[in-house]
């Protein structure tokens, strides 16, 4: 179990690492999957099977495939990378470090460690998911609706824009 | 409840006065505004000489326990007298035709709103709002009609104006934290507040640089109100506010005070005669007398304050005065460059008449106003000391020679040859037969207003001021 | 949740906007929508679940938030319905009244979850409206600096959360105090998400550029709004936590934004710039209030967002009919303004002036709220960095009082039309009524 968590971990901080400075956007699209992957892994070993199947069919699944398109039809290549001032990035690494010392520190620091109750065999299922969703959470999930309504009223009308600018 | 009225009719027929376009229908309306306000005035002295204090409190915003308090004393009584008196000459006075003229009455009526509030109000946050209220309209008028120089004058006015209402609300939040109660080296730090909100708008030298352009650019009907009202504001804070919440204050700083408004009397006076412009000379020598008058306030004695609260009045008619005759030349001659003018004597005798009088107000000559005024405060300041009576006394003298300078290049001379007719209209010549009069009724027959302003009558505290 | 519903339903009748029957009903059934969603809010008062606390800070920030974009509606469909000479943009009021939905929720949670939903639901139409002039590329470029930007807050929002999770195994603020370091840092980091929304120092960089690139009707109503949510929000959560996990970060913040934001608006020449950093200094006043959370801290905080969102609005639509005469939105465009418009010069000088805190308008008894609150609180260094602050405040606001009665560029008269009209005439009776009668929004708590 924990072998497996170390490499999953491993794999999966890796694979952000690789995101971030391969110069080519493919090989990063390509690490995000694996990252992705690897992200729903830890899903599966905290018995969260239902959104392990999510993760991969969702975001390394349709959204990846969309980042993929994106790429080719806007022919985003090593030229149109913008180069940040060399300071810019100093500073923005030592930020970035600063956090991060930050919150690995709380985290040993803390006095009474962080303990989690031990989970329940079923809690991740489709089965125990299901219930809360539609029953405690049902409002949340309603809501949920007027964010995607919202997003979609808002794609049109970037979209129409264009083609009235085309019309013209 | 008159006291409501009284404050709250300026302000209802500035509303409508905004809305009034034509040239004569908003002076009308100004007209008739500012002669029922007068009445109101007159209605609530007589109110005030049968009941002898005149209150009213409405509860306004709970939550802060701030209410609408206002409570009138004779000297307040007098400065409301005074703030009717003036916006009615100002508006007689106007007779130019202007852009707009509905703002331009509706700024005017709103001014005088806020310093009848001002003069009425009886406790501090009621004194701040007005305060703050009475800069408004002078800076709008200032920036909508003012002279060639408005903008950078403009700026000038308001920066001045609102570090001063910036150190009285320092002053008035410190008050505020020790609840009335405030200890003695508190009280050191609120008088210099408090000193310096009321330094800018006497004007006392060193802040004084505002005012000789404010007075050069603003449109003489504006000119008449910051000179004879906006500029007693400062004083009546003193008596109001710093005297009654830093008295100890009052105590320990009362010689350098002293001293410092005897340097602007002086620096007034001097600088008065060397200027060339006729505005400018009426901006120093009232820096000279506002000094005067601060520096009695401050030396404590009955006399001193008597005097001082008289002067207020006098000063105020005079300054009215000579700015009107100022504005009747330069709508004559288009000029008021002391350079450019000259023999008006021979073509207004009237007017001439008038100015001499005014003049002879101003410098304390015997039975006129000024006199009396002057005589009580140079005793009050004599019991202090006798050398800031000495010195405070060379600004007689001073002010006798610039005067003199003024009515000399101004009516006398030579001059230009085409002059045109001084045809003076009947509203004119009303008007100043009534300052001339007055100037002169109040030398004679001093006592009635001095009884209005005894001392005693602000002496007792007011505890609800602390609220 | 009638609000909430009600508004809905409106946004979707507005996404059908252009194809309904009966056009001319759209701008009634709206604000009547809208006071009928105010209403709802006394049909189920209080009402707490565990997802919900639907209380009186809701009710009071919630008719605030309605008012403000009820105010926008009207000028939007005024200006639409003007500019073009046919239809009104149904599309952008629908994502307007999303928005508000959100905004709603913001000040109506009690479960973290709801919380983070809230904050999106407000976004995501914001990201879409600021970009919505799609003709001019300062926009598209606002609208994508504050998604990404917005994106990453979320993200903070979100990791706080977890970690707050994490440390107290709960997602209700009041039920467990964190003392642990972990739900301490979920706590600051969940403060952070807010406060990238109300545009405090160091979140605040979006906060200019958004301003300048959306369209100046969207801004004002946003301005108002984020901010009215946001502190909402704030108010709900810094309420039911512990002073001393977030007490010397917030002052720190509060000190740091207002006067950042003071000293850059000084010598900003762009009056939607200029607005943006002032707008920043005002966060950083409304913060204050947090110092340490008393009784009268709420009261402070509604009012001072009341008031500001009156002078916001204000503001903006002046700046918006400048622009529609043809003007760009500089500190020069104001010029003349005085013999082109009397009224619209009034409601700029009100609006101005109250922002600047000037007696007897509401702005200057919000300032006057806060000076008593640090004053109560003790802090002596506080105070007088405040007070400075208002002094500089009070400068270049006064630079903008100026200039709209010095010498014009352009002497045509300004013309309104009707719904816009309506909206000033709206603004101008909300700042008197708030002048005469502000112990109807101070007494309410």
């Amino acid at each position: 179990m924990v072998t497996l968590f170390l490499v999953l971990s491993l794999l999966t901080v890796l694979s952000a690492l690789c995101v971030v400075f391969t110069r080519n956007l493919i090989y990063s699209v390509l690490s995000l999957i694996v990252c992705f992957f690897a992200i729903a892994g830890h899903y599966v070993l905290l018995k969260a099977s239902f959104l392990a199947v999510i993760q991969v069919i969702v975001y390394a699944g349709a959204i990846m495939v969309l980042f993929l398109f994106m790429l080719m039809l806007m022919n985003l290549n090593k030229k149109a990378e913008a180069s940040k001032p060399f300071s810019l990035k100093v500073v923005a690494v030592g930020v970035c470090l600063l956090v991060l010392v930050a919150l690995v520190s709380i985290v040993f620091l803390s006095a009474p460690r962080v303990c989690f109750a031990p989970l329940a065999p079923v809690s991740g299922s489709v089965s125990a998911l299901g219930p809360l969703l539609f029953n405690e959470y049902a409002i949340p999930f309603e809501l949920t609706s007027i964010l995607f309504l919202s997003a979609v009223a808002g794609v049109v009308m970037i979209g129409s824009y264009g083609k009235k600018a085309k019309k013209q | 409840m008159i006291l409501l009225g009284v404050i709250l009719f300026p302000f209802l027929s500035a509303i409508v006065s905004f809305f009034l376009h034509s040239e004569k229908g908003s002076k009308a309306w100004a007209l008739l505004s500012v002669f029922i306000e007068g009445f109101l005035v007159f209605f609530s002295a007589y109110l005030y000489s049968q009941a002898g204090y005149l209150s009213v409190e409405i509860p306004w915003i709970q939550t802060l326990g701030i209410h609408l308090h206002f409570g009138v004393r004779g000297f307040e009584l007098w400065m409301m007298i005074l703030s009717a008196v003036v916006p009615a000459m100002a508006v007689v006075s106007s007779s130019s035709k202007r852009a707009n003229p509905g703002s331009y009455y509706g700024l005017l009526l709103g001014m005088q709103g806020a310093l009848m509030g001002l003069f009425a109000c009886a406790n501090l946050f009621l004194f701040y709002i007005f305060w703050e209220l009475s800069i408004l309209p002078s800076f709008f008028l200032l920036m909508g009609w003012g002279g060639l120089r408005k903008e950078k004058t403009a700026v000038t006015y308001v920066v001045y104006s609102l570090a001063g209402s910036f150190a009285l609300l320092a002053g008035l939040l410190y008050v505020f934290m020790s609840g009335g109660q405030v200890s003695v080296y508190g009280q050191m730090g609120v008088f210099i507040l408090f000193f310096i909100a009321v330094a800018i708008k006497i004007p006392l030298w060193p802040f004084h640089s505002w005012q000789p352009d404010t007075y050069e650019q603003t449109d003489h009907a504006t000119t008449m109100m910051v000179a004879g009202v906006l500029s007693k504001m400062g004083l009546l804070g003193i008596l109001k506010v710093m005297l009654l919440f830093a008295p100890l204050g009052a105590v320990f700083s009362s010689d350098k005070v002293i001293g410092l408004a005897i340097v602007s009397i002086l620096y007034g006076s001097s600088l008065a005669l060397v200027q060339g412009h006729f505005k400018r000379v009426i901006a120093y020598s009232s820096l000279a007398h506002m000094g005067l008058m601060a520096a009695s306030l401050f030396s404590g004695t009955s006399e001193g304050i008597q005097g001082s609260i008289f002067q207020m009045g006098s000063h105020a008619l005079n300054v009215v005065g000579l700015i009107w005759i100022g504005h009747i030349i330069y709508e004559r001659t288009g000029t008021l460059k002391l350079a450019e003018l000259g023999g008006i004597r021979s073509r207004s005798p009237f007017l001439s008449a008038v100015f001499l009088v005014v003049i002879l107000g101003s410098i304390g000559f015997p039975l006129t106003n000024g006199f009396v005024g002057e005589t009580l405060m140079l005793f009050g300041l004599y019991s202090v000391h006798p050398l800031f009576a000495i010195l405070a006394g060379l600004s007689l003298v001073l002010g006798a020679w610039y005067m003199m300078r003024l009515f000399q290049a101004v009516m006398l001379g030579k001059g230009n040859s085409n002059l045109p007719e001084f045809n003076l209209t009947w509203s004119e010549r009303i008007g100043l037969g009534v300052i001339m009069v007055s100037i002169v009724g109040m030398g004679i027959f001093p006592q009635p207003f001095l009884d209005f302003v005894t001392p005693s009558s602000f002496k007792e505290s007011d505890s609800s001021c602390t609220q | 949740m009638y609000s909430i519903i009600i508004l809905t339903v409106l946004g979707i009748i507005g996404m059908l906007g252009d194809m309904l029957p009966l056009k001319r009903l759209f701008l009634p059934v709206t604000l009547l929508g809208f006071a009928l969603a105010w209403l709802g809010y006394f049909f189920e008062f209080p009402m707490h679940t565990s997802l919900f606390s639907f209380d009186l800070i809701s009710m009071c920030f919630g008719g605030v938030m309605l008012v403000i974009t009820g105010i926008s509606v009207i000028t939007v469909y005024g200006y639409g319905s003007f500019k073009h000479g046919s239809e009104p943009p149904y599309t952008v009021l629908a994502l307007m009244i999303f928005a508000t939905a959100g905004g709603l929720l913001m000040v109506a949670w009690s479960h973290l979850m709801m919380l983070f939903l809230a904050i999106e639901i407000l976004s995501i139409p914001l990201y879409v409206l600021v970009g919505s002039q799609g003709d001019r590329k300062a926009s598209q470029e606002a609208s994508l600096k504050y998604f990404l930007l917005g994106a990453v807050a979320s993200c903070i929002f979100l990791f706080g959360m977890a970690l707050y999770y994490a440390g107290t195994g709960s997602f209700l603020l009041g039920a467990v105090h964190p003392h642990s370091l972990v739900g301490s840092a979920g706590v600051l980091l969940m403060i952070a998400g807010v406060c990238f929304k109300a545009g405090v120092v160091p979140f605040h960089s979006w906060v200019p550029d958004v301003y300048e690139g959306a369209p100046t009707v969207i801004t004002g109503w946003m301005a108002a709004l984020v901010k009215v949510a946001a502190f909402g929000a704030l108010t709900k959560m810094v309420g039911s936590l512990s002073y001393s996990v977030w007490g010397l970060e917030v002052m720190g913040m509060a000190v740091l934004t207002m006067t950042l934001g003071n000293v850059l608006a000084v010598q900003q020449g762009s009056l939607k710039r200029l607005l943006a950093y002032s707008g920043i200094a005002h966060a950083g006043y409304m913060l204050l209030v947090f110092l340490p959370v008393t009784e009268t801290s709420i009261t402070t905080v509604f009012f001072y967002g009341a008031s500001y969102a009156l002078g916001t609005l204000g503001v903006f639509t002046v700046i918006h009919i400048l622009e529609q005469s043809g003007l760009s939105a500089t500190v020069d465009a104001l010029r003349g303004l005085f013999k082109r418009n009397k009224t619209v010069t009034l409601l700029w000088c009100l609006s101005v002036l109250s922002l600047a805190g000037i007696p007897p308008l509401p702005g200057f008894f919000a300032k006057l709220l806060v000076l008593m609150h640090v004053v109560k609180a003790h802090h002596s260094g506080l105070l007088w960095v405040t007070f400075l602050n208002f002094l500089v405040g009070v400068y270049y606001y006064f630079r903008l009082i100026l200039y709209p009665f010095t010498g014009g560029l352009s002497e045509e008269s300004v013309v309104l039309s009707v719904w816009q009209k309506v909206g000033v005439v709206i603004l101008l009776i909300l700042t008197w009524g708030a002048v005469l009668f502000p112990e109807f929004l101070l007494s309410v708590f």
